[in-house]
C-alpha cells in the first residue's frame, strides 16, 4: 500500500513538487536515510500546498486503514510527511526507528510534530517502541500537538499504559478538546480514571465552575464490545 | 495601513510590546537570528534558539494577531568562535528548510576578520542552495568600509543583488547599497544608527524604491514601535501615502516573498487570535481572561 500511496500523492502534486517527492523518497530508500529525512521532513509543508484536495481525502482514508490517525485529521502536509516516513521507517530496526521519531519530534516545528503523531500507528512492528515519544508529545501544551496524539488517533488506546492513558484523558478534558474525539476511551475506562475525573469535577465545583458537558464519557467501567 | 517590522528580536521583548505593536498596526515581524548579547558557549544553544524562533516565539506572536517569520544563520560576531562556528554551519541546512524561514541571516561583517568573510561566503552559498534571500548586518565600526566589502563579496559570489537586503544603512552607505541593486534596511534606534527625522530626509531624497525601515529592537536600549513612529514622521513630513506604504509594507513583503515561502494571499489575511492556545506548558496568559477573535 506504501507504493500505491506514494504514486497517488505524487500524481496529485504540481510537477515540480511531484519531482521533489519522488526524488526524496528514492533517496530515503537508498541513502543515509535519517540525515536526509530531517531536511525533507522540514520542507514538506510548502511542497504540499499544491496537493489536490481529493487526493488528501483519499490518502487520509488509506492512512486510517493502515493504523494511522483518523481520516478527518490529516492535512496535506501530514500526508506528504507520511509518504516520506513510509519510505524510511520500514527499513529500520525497532530501536533506530524510535530514535528517529524522537529526533523528528525534538527538532521539529509544530506541524512536523503533529504529522509524526498522526503516523505513529502506521508501523505495527515498531509501534510499541514509539510510546516514549507519544508520551513526550502529551507533555506539550500546544493544543494542536496535543490534539494530534490525543484526538482522532487510535494510537494511545492501543499502546499507552493505564497511567499514561489516564493522564492524557484528563488533560484533554482540561483543554476542552472534546472527549468524544479520544479514540477507544470507552473500552480503556478504568476505576483510577473514574477517581481522577471525579476529583477534577469536585475541584471545579469548589471553584464555582461549570463541568464540561462530556465529562461522563471518562467515568465508569470499561465498555465491552 | 498594515505595517511589517522586518528586523526585530522579539525573543527579548515582552508581551506588552506585542500588544502595543499590534495596536499600532504591526501585523508581521521578521526576527533575524543573532547573538544573545553575550557569546554562546556551545553550538547546542544555537539549536534551541533556532527552534524557539520557529516554535515558541511564533506562537507567542500569534497570540497578539502578529505573524512571525524569521531568518536563520550564523551571526558575524560568533562566526569568530572557531570552536562552534563549523557545528552551527553544519546544522543550518535543516533549519533553513523550516516553514516561515524567509532568509539566511543575520550574516555579514562585524570586526571584518578573514573568518567572518569565510563564513559569510559559505552562508551565501547556503542561501543559493535553499533558494533564500540574505539579510546582511553591517558593522557599527568602520561601517562604510564594511558595506563596501559586503557589496564586493555578494558580487564575487555571483549572488543576485535583488535577493540581498543590506541592513543598518546611514546617509553614507545608502547610495552604495542602492547603486549595487540591493535592498536597503534602516534601523531606527533611539540614539544611534538612524532616526525618524533623518529617515524622512532620506526618503525625500532617494524615494521609496528598495527602501525598508525596522526597529532592530532587542534587549538593548531600543523601541519596538519605531516602525509606526517613523511612518507617522514620514506622513507629518509630507511624504505621499504610497511611498510610506511601500517602505513599511510592500517592500519588505516583496523582499521576503522572494524566498517563495510566503503565500501572498494568505499573507494579506489577518492572523486569528486565540489566546486559549497553550505552548509547552506555558500560556502567555497569567490568570487574565483570554481574548478570542471570532
Amino acid at each position: 500500500m506504501n507504493d500505491e500511496l506514494e504514486t497517488m500523492i505524487a500524481s496529485a502534486l504540481a510537477p515540480t513538487d511531484a519531482e521533489w517527492l519522488r526524488g526524496a523518497a528514492d533517496e530515503l530508500r537508498t541513502g543515509d536515510a535519517s540525515r536526509a529525512l530531517f531536511a525533507f521532513f522540514a520542507g514538506a509543508g510548502r511542497r504540499a500546498r499544491s496537493l489536490a484536495p481529493e487526493a488528501v481525502g483519499k490518502a487520509a482514508a488509506m492512512l486510517e486503514s493502515m493504523g494511522g490517525g483518523s481520516a478527518v485529521s490529516w492535512t496535506p502536509a501530514d500526508v506528504v510527511r507520511a509518504v516520506l516516513l513510509l519510505a524510511v521507517i520500514p527499513r529500520l530496526a525497532v530501536g533506530t526507528a524510535a530514535d528517529l521519531s524522537r529526533e523528528l519530534f525534538l527538532r521539529g516545528d509544530n506541524a512536523e510534530r503533529c504529522a509524526l503523531m498522526r503516523g505513529l500507528g502506521l508501523w505495527d512492528a515498531i509501534a510499541a517502541a514509539q510510546v516514549p515519544v507519544a508520551v513526550e508529545a502529551c507533555r506539550t501544551n500546544v493544543k494542536d500537538v496535543f490534539a494530534a496524539i490525543a484526538c482522532d488517533n487510535p494510537y494511545p488506546a492501543r499502546y499507552f499504559s493505564e497511567a499514561q492513558f489516564n493522564q492524557m484523558v484528563l488533560k484533554a478534558l482540561l483543554l476542552g478538546l472534546g472527549l468524544a474525539r479520544v479514540e477507544g476511551l470507552g473500552r480503556r475506562r478504568n476505576p483510577e480514571l473514574t477517581r481522577m475525573v471525579s476529583a477534577y469535577a469536585n475541584e471545579r465545583r469548589h471553584a464555582g465552575r461549570a463541568l464540561p458537558a462530556d465529562i461522563d464519557l471518562a467515568i465508569g467501567p470499561p465498555e465491552t464490545s | 495601513m498594515k505595517l511589517l517590522d522586518p528586523h526585530i528580536h522579539m525573543s527579548s521583548r515582552t508581551t506588552d510590546d506585542y500588544r502595543n505593536m499590534a495596536e499600532a498596526g504591526v501585523v508581521c515581524v521578521v526576527e533575524p537570528a543573532f547573538w544573545l548579547g553575550q557569546p554562546r558557549t556551545h553550538a547546542g544553544s544555537f539549536e534551541d534558539y533556532f527552534l524557539s524562533l520557529v516554535g515558541w516565539e511564533r506562537f507567542r506572536a500569534s497570540q497578539f494577531g502578529i505573524r512571525h517569520l524569521c531568518t536563520i544563520g550564523l551571526n558575524p560576531k560568533e562566526a569568530n568562535n572557531e570552536s562552534l562556528a563549523q557545528d552551527v554551519i553544519d546544522m543550518l541546512p535543516r533549519y533553513l528548510e523550516k516553514e516561515g524561514v524567509v532568509a539566511v541571516g543575520e550574516i555579514g561583517f562585524d570586526d571584518m576578520t578573514p573568518v567572518e568573510e569565510r563564513r559569510f561566503g559559505e552562508q551565501i552559498e547556503l542561501a543559493r542552495r535553499h533558494g533564500l534571500p540574505i539579510l546582511v548586518h553591517t558593522p557599527h565600526r568602520d561601517k562604510l568600509r564594511g558595506t563596501e566589502r559586503t557589496i564586493a563579496l555578494v558580487r564575487e559570489c555571483g549572488f543576485t543583488p535583488e535577493l540581498t537586503l543590506i541592513d543598518h544603512n546611514t546617509e553614507e552607505t545608502l547610495p552604495l547599497t542602492l547603486d549595487a541593486g540591493c535592498w536597503a534596511g534602516h534601523s531606527m534606534y533611539p540614539e544611534t544608527k538612524m532616526d525618524e527625522t533623518r529617515m524622512v530626509a532620506l526618503v525625500k531624497r532617494y524615494g521609496s524604491e528598495r527602501i525598508l525601515i525596522n526597529s532592530a529592537a532587542d534587549w538593548g536600549f531600543s523601541d519596538p514601535l519605531k516602525v509606526p513612529k517613523t511612518a507617522r514622521a514620514m506622513r507629518d513630513g509630507g511624504i505621499p501615502e504610497a511611498d510610506i506604504e511601500a517602505v513599511v509594507w510592500h517592500n519588505p513583503v516583496a523582499f521576503f516573498a522572494s524566498s517563495g515561502r510566503i503565500d501572498a494571499s494568505e499573507f494579506e489575511e489577518p492572523v486569528r487570535v486565540d489566546q486559549r492556545e497553550l505552548w509547552e506548558g506555558n500560556s502567555v496568559l497569567r490568570g487574565q481572561e483570554p481574548a478570542v477573535e471570532r
